[in-house]
């Protein structure tokens, strides 16, 4: 999604994460706070045992077909901020486009 | 004790105090102060996080393909004086940014990949896409990375004023639709040293919760079955069946359903079936996602798979075996810092939606038949204006969906921050 809702909505995320992040660098109780909660808490009762083993590769073979076969007919259309101020604009598209012309 | 002795214990002594002197105390006005500051200061980067959430959308990458987006996210955070190490976990997309000096080390994340088939003109309510057939950001991980990268900026600002001591790392969640890449994270060391860490999710609401979410964890598998080819009219006696195998298989598995618990998700695709049908295939793949609640049944439903591949060797023939390709444990999330998280997502509030905004929401609740209610009973009904309270862990779950966040969660006190960048009632995948 690139839309005003997309925007704003994110926009408000920075905000609050910005904020969290204050009081994580200001507030060391809250640090401590969240590693008691780990340690007496969250895994008390409960150990993670990974289910990939010491030498599972990642699988980063997937995708690759499908990535090469659409990357170039994509490649055109990349947003060109430089160029327009919003990638609807770049689409033309006018928002929202509820029905179909 | 000798004047060189004297000067030597007066400057241990300074060394010493350092950290107290550095960890500056505020007041509670001091931090609101700073807040508003941050909220400002982050409120300037509106024009920055629209070039980013738009030029991600645009890129529409798979998972293990982001390399035009980590290419583009890497040179922002250097430019912004983050230094970024690549391959992290041998993953070429992949990469850790680093901001800072000292503790606390906070880790901010968020996921990246698109998904198949998804190409979609933005601001367009009907199935309309930019490439036809082409992938795309049908699920909002284009929007995450914004979040942090301008929050994390903004912070970093601060700090460079405050003198405060710490560290921001930055990382992307590369290949999350295939769950693929934080258990490797995780195991090669890469959250160690992180003290917290914040994720962001797109969704339809504003919050973050802690403890068990009542999501599933998953592995996910792909079996190959290796058989021998023949000419399927000329000599099928002398072939064995690797898409046999595969279909055996899947019978067994969906026999199987019916005895796993009602929280059990699991679901298959073919990748391989084989090329013609005059040929019997001599290779043929399936790949299955196994979802559970807990470990312990995640882990008894993925032996049982193995079983049922090899029970379907044994009657085509053919020889198995099976690669695991993603994994998400089931998450648990961190109640300190949800609760300092809730307490600003109060102080941020919604978004001010406009009159198109809520019309294209309500024109795509049309187009996707959203449901009228959600899970708890609340109205879907164009976009939300209010927050939801701050949750606990659930007291029972029907299971559903998998993020390997989880896996971080286990590794570091860890969130999840949902902000509100997405139309509630959609399907997820679309």
């Amino acid at each position: 999604m690139a839309t005003p809702i997309a925007h704003k909505g994110s926009l408000a995320g920075a905000e609050a994460t910005a904020m969290t992040l204050l009081d994580c660098f200001t507030n060391p109780k809250l640090i401590e706070d969240a590693k008691a909660y780990y340690t007496n808490v969250q895994t008390k009762d409960m150990k993670y045992i990974p289910f990939i083993s010491a030498t599972d590769p990642p699988a980063i073979h997937l995708n690759k077909e499908i990535m090469q076969k659409y990357r170039e007919e994509m490649r055109p259309f990349y947003y060109q901020p430089e160029k327009y101020g919003t990638y609807l604009e770049q689409l033309g598209v006018t928002y929202p486009t509820v029905k179909k012309p | 004790m000798t004047r060189f002795g004297r000067l030597c214990f007066l400057s241990f002594a300074f060394l010493m105090c350092m950290p107290v002197i550095a960890q500056k105390k505020y007041t509670d006005k001091d931090i609101a102060s700073m807040k508003q500051k941050l909220a400002t200061s982050v409120a300037g980067h509106a024009k920055d996080v629209q070039v980013m959430v738009d030029q991600i959308f645009s890129f529409g990458e798979l998972g293990f393909q982001e390399f035009e987006t980590s290419a583009y996210l890497t040179s922002v955070l250097a430019k912004n004086g983050f230094a970024i190490e690549k391959n992290i976990s041998n993953v070429p997309t992949a990469w850790m940014a680093k901001w800072g000096s000292g503790s606390p080390v906070i880790a901010l994340g968020s996921d990246i990949d698109c998904i198949p088939k998804a190409s979609q003109k933005p601001g367009v309510a009907y199935k309309d896409p930019i490439v036809e057939g082409a992938p795309g950001h049908g699920e909002g991980h284009n929007s995450g990375q914004a979040v942090i990268i301008y929050a994390a900026i903004a912070m970093k600002e601060m700090m460079e004023k405050e003198h405060l001591p710490g560290t921001i790392v930055i990382w992307p969640g590369v290949a999350e639709e295939l769950v693929a890449t934080k258990a490797w994270y995780v195991r090669d060391g890469y959250f160690k040293n992180i003290d917290a860490c914040i994720f962001t999710h797109v969704s339809g609401d504003f919050g973050s919760n802690y403890g068990d979410n009542g999501g599933n964890g998953l592995v996910s598998v792909r079996f190959d079955f290796n058989g021998e080819a023949a000419h399927a009219a000329g000599a099928p006696w002398r072939g064995k069946s690797a898409l046999d195998g595969v279909e055996l298989m899947d019978i067994g598995w969906n026999f199987k359903r019916e005895h796993l618990k009602p929280t059990n998700r699991s679901h298959y695709v073919v990748v391989d079936g084989g090329d013609q049908p005059n040929v019997v295939p001599s290779k043929a793949s399936v790949w299955y996602y196994f979802r559970e609640r807990t470990y312990e049944d995640i882990k008894a439903n993925y032996e049982t798979g193995i079983k049922i591949s090899e029970g379907a060797a044994l009657m085509s023939g053919t020889i198995v075996s099976h690669q695991i390709l993603g994994t998400a444990w089931p998450g648990h999330f961190n109640k300190p810092l949800a609760e300092a998280m809730y307490a600003n997502i109060k102080k941020v509030g919604m978004p001010t939606w406009d009159d198109k905004d809520i019309q294209m929401a309500k024109a795509v609740q049309v187009l996707v038949e959203a449901p009228k209610k959600d899970m708890e009973g609340k109205p879907i009904d164009g976009l939300k204006t209010t927050i939801d309270t701050l949750k606990g862990s659930v007291a029972f779950s029907w299971g559903g969906g998998s993020d390997d966040i989880a896996d971080v969660s286990w590794a570091v006190p860890t969130i999840v921050l949902r902000f509100p960048a997405n139309i509630p009632g959609t399907k997820g995948h679309h």
